[in-house]
């Protein structure tokens, strides 16, 4: 073997070893985000459907062997509640990112690419939205739509989208002053292809980052929304109402709220840590 | 977009004309945030279902339509929207910010009244949440403690205001007695509701710190001033906080809006008096003159903070300083 | 050089960081001393309290009443044995027809302000109840609605009442604070909405306390009239006793809070606790130092379901009663209130004076054997895919409503309920809404609207003439739209009547009536629960409906 093959052998090595590395990084939260998901989609593998029947005889038990979680305040098994939960409570989080997400491209493309006017409008709402608190809009807008999922979604949607218009705006217009793009303007090619091969991809590729790392706080947002009374309705099978159901028995039967929080808080970790890893291989790919 | 603002600003500190210019548009365009903010709400107000006379009597009232047609009339609730709208907008201006027909009293009283508690917890909170995140992100550069402080800031940021909150007062308050559940003097009422605030700022801004700080160990400077014999806490302090400061400074600003909110939680768990119960009652009261006024004042400082946010960066980011050379 | 400067400079910051952490702990650590010599501070739950009902004239909240019995003074003194005693009447009388009732009022009273106490003072009183501007949501037909003809000073200090027909009930809600006397100075010069609203300014009258503060949704501040010497016998101290200076009644939302603010020392007394902290109190009642607990069960409605007869679910008697035997009410009662309470039989609860029905106790429990048969009877024979019934392509489905705030232990009832139902392929469905959206599918004011199927309430009332409007088919609060011509004669002829014994006859007719025909479905009696401290409260008195009295209390502030 030449020095040369040597030497590339053991760079392949090298990269190879510190690509493991960098996925082992992220395995667990990996992990845990397959089981999460898998929970939400299947959740009669993980627990048994009846056990959710509330049952006065064992009102706010604690953890044991029969009930790993402890019972609630209706005597309903925790831990089904949880694995029975996590589709409602994921796909509040997951709707309100997908739609912030697709109407900060739309929005960001449009004001990269459209006339300065657009933008300007554009920037002037985006600023509106940002001067009001987050969990205020979302509450007006529950108060409005009435409780429930969709009213939750369009609520927090409503909150946290001037970030995802900024992004949009932001690098729809750093793309539109590349070189690429005035090189194709020059050129004469379209302004659709423009957009769509140029431009959506830089715009696109932040969004997604921010919309995996902003999962987060669209799930604690709503169960901010949930404990305020203005959230989703009460008694469904949801992490954050069963923390608001547990509030006043902290001090002794803290397994009703605590249970679910931890829950979330350990979803909300591993997509937080998902998504950090994420930026950082695109920032990575980028240089 | 800021930086880019704060760098055509930051520039422009050297030329006076134009930055009365700067100013001017930069509050014509803060009245247009204001108009469309109060326009929002009004808009938002009059969709929330549930009559405000109905809101007033409160549940089983047995109230005649006559009173009520009274009251209705009394409140100028029966004019046309867009009478209401007019004088919603027309009011403010002349410093009359009505009356909150849920506490019958002047809204500027209630302001005046509730919103110094607010405040206070906000700038508490806030300057906690940099302590700690300055304190994390700048004395961990490296080891151990590193990995320890990059895990817990995930959880810091992910933990839900109002459990953090719950928790705290379960544990510290109500069961190990250290601090009051009510009453007390003001700052053993501060400390729970501060943390419960504090922690997921901490860990948003000691995140973006430390990225920040990341960043800027890359950057040639750096190495220069290493070359030149400077210790990591030197070089931390001197050169690459105000660098990453810049960016964490402009999300101060839009964090201040989240700690307001964050505000209605922690309010509620501690009844701590202040803003966010105000807002909260007034939302689903639907009273028009409080929610009004609390708009225009979360609209007003939040442009004073974009102000005070723009011109720190400014001064923060030695690029721009010298209002040269894009990094 | 730029070392030095820049270690220095660290050290400062790390100095500040320490102290003010030092600074902190110390704070937190430091005990709240408790104010010496008579101040005392009482933890309520008072949602709603500010949202206009500061006027008890108007409002129909407890809230309102037992706060404001501070400040607000009573004709006559409801004694618990069911005797009256004077208060700012000194004798009565009652005409032959019991249309005409004649008061001689004390002649040393004033209100707050200054303003003389006496029969004009009172006939402003009764016109302001009446006046279509106070929309009066309780105080009025306690006084007996359109039975009442009018009040007239007779003389200086004679007031006489005027009925147009015999009103049973009428003593016993003159001692009520709904029907306090307010001064006629603040009624003849604040609006309504002030009134409602309430502040020092306008919350005046002839009580043991004023009202020197009052921040909506924080707190009210009752500072010792001084001047008061009307106290009713039974409260009345002697002159050399040091009673309380200062009550403080704050308002703290959250459970959790005002149970800790109770045991931290933060609070001497709270009421709004749940079961589940009285059952823990009541098992540590023999320690010492250990926090007494005054439980007292609410005369009157006990909390119920209210079936509205006007939907086509409950139209059909059948399924009324399908709905009572399917919830097993026995369960999910001792499920969430353990030992502390029994479930309600009857349409008035056990306390309620001359009154209750014993016999109905035990009937009607649960029986799903016998709920399925009613159902098939009435038509629900097919299933649909999900196990409930079906008829006509309908599913059998019961809409609750009820209004915030709606605690945890209601919520955990309805949560046994539904599950119960479905087992005999029912639907119940719940809701709980804002006060106004509630109101708003309650009633619109023209009409009644009833957008629910179910809703639910208790209503405390010393006398059983509650009933009057539940099950009136002109009650002002005729929830199940019942309009039977029989019960409305027996409901009018007992208010008319006096008898306790004939009356009580009369009574448990119609509480058969209601076991018979479900206008509603009884769960459980409310009880209303006062906390004190162990030691340092003396003189704590309670009136007919268990609530706190304030007037003859001493606080020995323990530090």
């Amino acid at each position: 073997m030449s020095l040369i093959t040597a030497l590339q052998a053991g760079q392949q090595r090298a990269s190879a070893a510190s690509t493991w590395r960098r996925l082992l990084a992220v395995a667990p939260a990996v992990l845990i985000l397959i089981l999460v998901v898998f929970a939400a989609f299947f959740p009669g593998l993980f627990a048994e459907e009846a056990n959710l029947r509330p049952n006065p005889g064992a009102v706010a038990l604690p953890p044991s062997a029969e009930h790993w979680l402890g019972t609630d305040l209706s005597g309903r098994d925790i831990y089904t509640r949880i694995v029975f939960g996590t589709g409602l409570t994921l796909s509040v989080g997951i709707r309100v990112v997908l739609v912030a997400g697709l109407i900060g491209l739309v929005v960001g493309l449009l004001a990269g690419l459209g006339p300065r006017w657009l933008d300007a409008a554009i920037t002037r709402v985006t600023e509106v939205l940002l001067a009001f608190p987050e969990l205020l809009i979302a509450l007006a807008v529950v108060a409005i739509l009435g409780r429930g999922p969709e009213s939750v979604v369009i609520g927090v949607t409503t909150a946290l989208l001037p970030a995802y218009l900024r992004q949009g705006r932001v690098y729809s217009v750093l793309a539109r002053s590349t070189g690429f793009v005035e090189a194709a303007k020059v050129l004469g090619v379209p302004r659709r292809r423009i957009a769509v091969r140029h431009i959506m991809p830089s715009v696109a590729r932040p969004l997604l980052v921010l919309m995996i790392l902003g999962f987060g706080s669209a799930v604690t947002t709503a169960a901010g929304l949930t404990f305020l009374g203005l959230g989703m309705e009460s008694g469904v099978d949801e992490w954050g109402v069963m923390m608001q159901e547990g509030r006043n028995r902290l001090g002794d039967a803290w397994w009703i709220t605590s249970m679910a929080g931890f829950a979330l808080l350990i979803t909300v970790v591993a997509v937080s840590w998902l998504g950090r890893w994420v930026a950082r291989t695109v920032q990575r790919g980028e240089r | 977009m800021t930086r880019t603002t704060a760098q055509r600003v930051g520039s422009r500190f050297l030329r006076p004309g134009a930055l009365w210019r700067a100013l001017g548009r930069r509050i014509s365009a803060a009245a247009l945030v204001l108009w469309g903010a109060a326009s929002l709400a009004f808009l938002v107000l009059a969709a929330v279902p549930g009559d405000p006379v109905d809101i007033m009597l409160g549940p089983h009232s047995t109230a005649s339509p006559e009173a009520r047609a009274d009251i209705r009339e009394r409140w100028g609730l029966n004019l046309p929207l867009w009478q209401q709208y007019l004088l919603a907008l027309w009011r403010p201006l002349t410093g009359d910010f009505g009356i909150s027909y849920q506490q019958q009293r002047p809204v500027t009283a209630i302001l005046a009244e509730q919103l110094p508690h607010t405040l206070l917890l906000a700038v508490v909170a806030m300057a906690l949440a940099i302590a700690i995140a300055v304190g994390a992100a700048a004395f961990t550069r490296r080891g151990i403690f590193r990995s320890i402080v990059q895990l817990l800031e995930p959880v810091a940021v992910a933990a839900p205001t109002f459990w953090l909150a719950l928790t705290l007062a379960s544990v510290f308050s109500y069961g190990l007695g250290w601090f009051p559940a009510i009453g007390g003097n003001p700052v053993q009422q501060l400390v729970l509701p501060a943390i419960a605030l504090a922690v997921p700022l901490a860990g948003t801004l000691g995140q973006l710190l430390r990225d920040g700080l990341d960043e800027a160990d890359r950057q040639p400077f750096a190495e220069t001033a290493r070359a030149r014999g400077l210790g990591t806490v030197g070089l931390v302090w001197r050169h690459t906080l105000r660098h990453a400061a810049s960016g964490t400074v402009t999300m101060a600003g839009t964090l201040f809006g989240w700690l307001l909110g964050g505000a209605v939680l922690v309010e509620s768990v501690f009844a701590r008096p202040g803003l966010g119960r105000v807002a909260l009652d007034a939302i689903m009261g639907r009273d028009l003159q409080v929610v009004m006024a609390l708009v225009l004042f979360a609209g007003v400082v939040f442009v004073i903070i974009t102000l005070v946010v723009d011109a720190l960066v400014a001064f923060l980011d030695p690029r721009t300083r010298r209002g040269g050379d894009r990094a | 050089m730029q070392r030095s400067a820049t270690r220095r400079s660290l050290r400062t910051t790390a100095a500040a960081i320490a102290t003010t952490a030092l600074l902190l702990g110390a704070a937190g650590c430091a005990p709240d001393q408790a104010a010496p010599g008579g101040e005392l501070v009482w933890v309520i739950e008072g949602g709603n309290l500010a949202n206009g009902h500061m006027d008890p004239h108007s409002s129909q909240l407890d809230v309102s009443a037992y706060t404001l019995r501070n400040v607000y003074d009573s004709l006559v003194f409801l004694n618990a044995d069911g005797t009256f005693e004077p208060w700012l009447a000194t004798e009565w009388a009652v005409s032959e027809d019991q249309r005409t009732y004649t008061f001689q009022l004390r002649q040393d009273v004033t209100f707050h302000d200054g303003t003389r106490f006496d029969a004009a003072a009172a006939v402003r009183n009764f016109e302001h109840i009446f006046a279509p501007e106070t929309a009066s949501a309780q105080a009025a037909s306690s006084l007996g609605g359109e039975r009442f003809a009018g009040a007239e000073a007779t003389g200086e200090f004679e007031l006489t009442l005027r009925l147009k027909d015999p009103f049973g009930p009428l003593l016993t809600n003159l001692s009520t604070a709904f029907v306090g006397f307010i001064s006629p100075k603040v009624l003849d010069s604040a609006s309504q909405d002030a009134l409602r609203a309430g502040g020092p300014e306008v919350t005046v009258g002839t009580g043991p306390f004023k009202l020197t503060e009052y921040v909506p949704n924080q707190r009210l501040v009752f500072d010792r009239n001084e001047a008061y010497a009307w106290a009713p016998a039974s409260l009345a101290q002697p002159n050399s006793v040091r009673l309380l200076d200062r009550l403080v009644v704050r308002i703290v939302p959250e459970e959790s809070a005002r149970y800790g603010a109770l045991t931290s020392g933060q609070a001497q007394v709270a009421t709004d606790v749940s079961q589940f902290t009285v059952d823990q109190l009541m098992a540590q009642a023999d320690q010492p130092q250990s926090i007494a607990v005054n439980v007292s069960k609410s005369p009157g409605m006990p909390y119920s379901a209210i079936l509205n007869w006007g939907r086509d679910v409950f139209a059909d008697e059948r399924v009324r009663d399908a709905f009572r035997l399917g919830i097993n009410v026995e369960e999910a009662v001792f499920g969430v209130y353990r030992t502390g309470r029994q479930r309600a039989w009857s349409a008035l609860s056990p306390s309620t004076p001359n009154a209750y029905d014993a016999s109905l106790e035990g009937k009607y429990g649960y029986d799903p054997a016998r709920a399925e048969a009613l159902l098939d009877e009435a038509g629900w024979t097919e299933r649909d895919a999900d196990g409930y019934r079906v008829k006509n392509g309908k599913r059998l489905t019961a809409e609750w409503l009820s209004w915030l705030p709606f605690d945890d232990e209601k919520r955990a009832l309805v949560n046994f309920f539904i599950a119960d139902l479905k087992e005999i392929g029912f639907e119940l469905r719940h809701e709980a809404v804002e006060g106004g959206e509630y109101q708003a599918r309650y009633a619109d004011g023209n009409g009644m609207i009833l957008d629910f199927d179910i809703t639910d309430w208790g209503f405390a009332s010393l006398d059983a003439d509650i009933l009057r409007n539940h099950l009136h088919s002109k009650g002002r609060q005729n929830a199940s739209q019942v309009a039977d011509p029989a019960l409305d004669a027996l409901l009018g002829q007992a208010a008319t009547l006096s008898a306790p014994e004939e009356r009580a006859t009369i009574y448990r007719q119609i509480q058969q009536w209601n076991a018979e025909h479900v206008a509603y479905v009884p769960i459980v009696p409310s009880t209303f629960e006062v906390l004190q401290i162990p030691s340092g409260v003396l003189g704590l008195q309670y009136d007919a409906y268990g609530w706190p009295l304030f007037h003859g209390v001493q606080y020995h502030g323990v530090g």
